[in-house]
C-alpha cells in the first residue's frame, strides 16, 4: 500500500487540516451560529420561564440519540481519512459508506421529531424559543443534507481511483462533515438541555 | 492512530450519555456541567477528528478561544 499522505505540511497556517479556504467557511459558520445562539441566551435571560417551559416540549432523547449518532458518523469519517492517507481506499471508501448512512439517520430521525412538533403545533410562531428552535435546527439540518451529499461525491471518487487530490478532497470534505458536528455540539445542549 | 480516534468516540459517547442524564436532574450546577462537557466534546471533535492537534498553532489557539469565550457567555447568561 502506498503512502498518500503527500498533502501540503497541516503545520502551515494556510493549510489547516482540508485546507485555508473550508476553514474560512468554517471560521464564518461557527460565528453565525455561535452569534444566535448567544442571542437566544440573552431572549432566555428576558424570558426564563416561557424558555424553560419550552425546552421542557421537545423530547431531549431526539438530540441526544441525533447526537450519538452524528459523532459515530465523524469518527468514521475521521477513520476513513487515516486509511486513505495509507494508501487504502477500499476500506477508506466502506468507512465513508458508514459516515453517509450516519447523515441519513440524522435526517430521519430529525424528520420524525419535526413532524411531532408539527403534529402538536409547535411551529415557528408558536414562541419566541420556538422560532430560534426551527431556524437554527432547519439551517443545521440543510448543512448535513449539504455534507451528505458532499461524502457520497468523495464516496464515488474514493472507491474508484486513489489519488493525492482524492486524499486532499476527502480531508476537506471530512473538515466540513466535523463542522457539521460541532454546529451541532454547540446547539444541541442549548436547545434541548439547559434551559 | 486507530485506537486513538476509537477511544476518542467512545469518550464524546460517555460525555454525551452523562449530558443527557445531567438534563433531568435538578441540580443547580447541572447546566454550567453540560455547558462545560459539550466545550470538551467541541475540543475533541476540532483536535482529534479534524486533525487541529497538528495544525499551525493558530488555528488550535482559534478553535479554544471559540469555545471557551462561547461557554464564559452562557455561564454570564446562565446567572440569575
Amino acid at each position: 500500500m502506498n503512502n498518500l499522505n503527500n498533502t501540503p505540511s497541516s503545520a502551515s497556517f494556510f493549510y489547516p487540516p482540508g485546507g485555508i479556504l473550508i476553514w474560512i467557511l468554517i471560521v464564518l459558520e461557527l460565528i453565525t451560529f455561535g452569534a444566535a445562539l448567544i442571542a437566544l441566551g440573552i431572549q432566555a435571560r428576558h424570558d426564563p420561564a416561557l424558555f424553560h417551559q419550552s425546552r421542557l416540549l421537545l423530547n431531549s432523547w431526539y438530540g441526544t440519540i441525533n447526537t450519538v449518532v452524528l459523532l459515530t458518523s465523524g469518527y468514521f469519517m475521521a477513520m476513513s481519512v487515516h486509511v486513505l492517507k495509507q494508501g487504502n481506499n477500499k476500506t477508506a471508501s466502506r468507512y465513508l459508506l458508514y459516515a453517509i448512512a450516519g447523515g441519513l439517520l440524522f435526517m430521519g430521525i430529525k424528520t420524525l421529531e419535526y413532524t411531532e412538533k408539527i403534529h402538536h403545533g409547535y411551529t415557528i410562531g408558536y414562541n419566541t424559543f420556538f422560532q430560534f428552535y426551527w431556524l437554527l435546527t432547519l439551517f443545521h439540518l440543510i448543512h448535513v443534507m449539504v455534507g451528505t451529499g458532499i461524502l457520497t461525491g468523495l464516496y464515488f471518487s474514493v472507491r474508484k481511483k486513489i489519488t493525492p487530490e482524492t486524499v486532499e478532497n476527502t480531508e476537506t470534505g471530512a473538515s466540513f462533515w466535523h463542522m457539521v458536528d460541532l454546529i451541532w455540539l454547540l446547539l444541541f445542549p442549548v436547545l434541548y438541555l439547559i434551559f | 492512530m486507530k485506537k486513538r480516534l476509537f477511544y476518542v468516540w467512545l469518550i464524546l459517547m460517555i460525555l454525551t450519555i452523562i449530558s443527557g442524564i445531567l438534563a433531568v436532574i435538578e441540580w443547580r450546577w447541572a447546566a454550567y456541567i453540560i455547558l462545560f462537557l459539550a466545550t470538551l466534546k467541541f475540543n475533541l471533535v476540532a483536535f482529534e477528528f479534524m486533525g487541529v492537534r497538528q495544525a499551525y498553532i493558530f488555528w488550535k489557539i482559534f478553535v479554544m478561544t471559540f469555545s471557551g469565550l462561547f461557554m464564559l457567555i452562557y455561564f454570564i447568561l446562565l446567572v440569575r
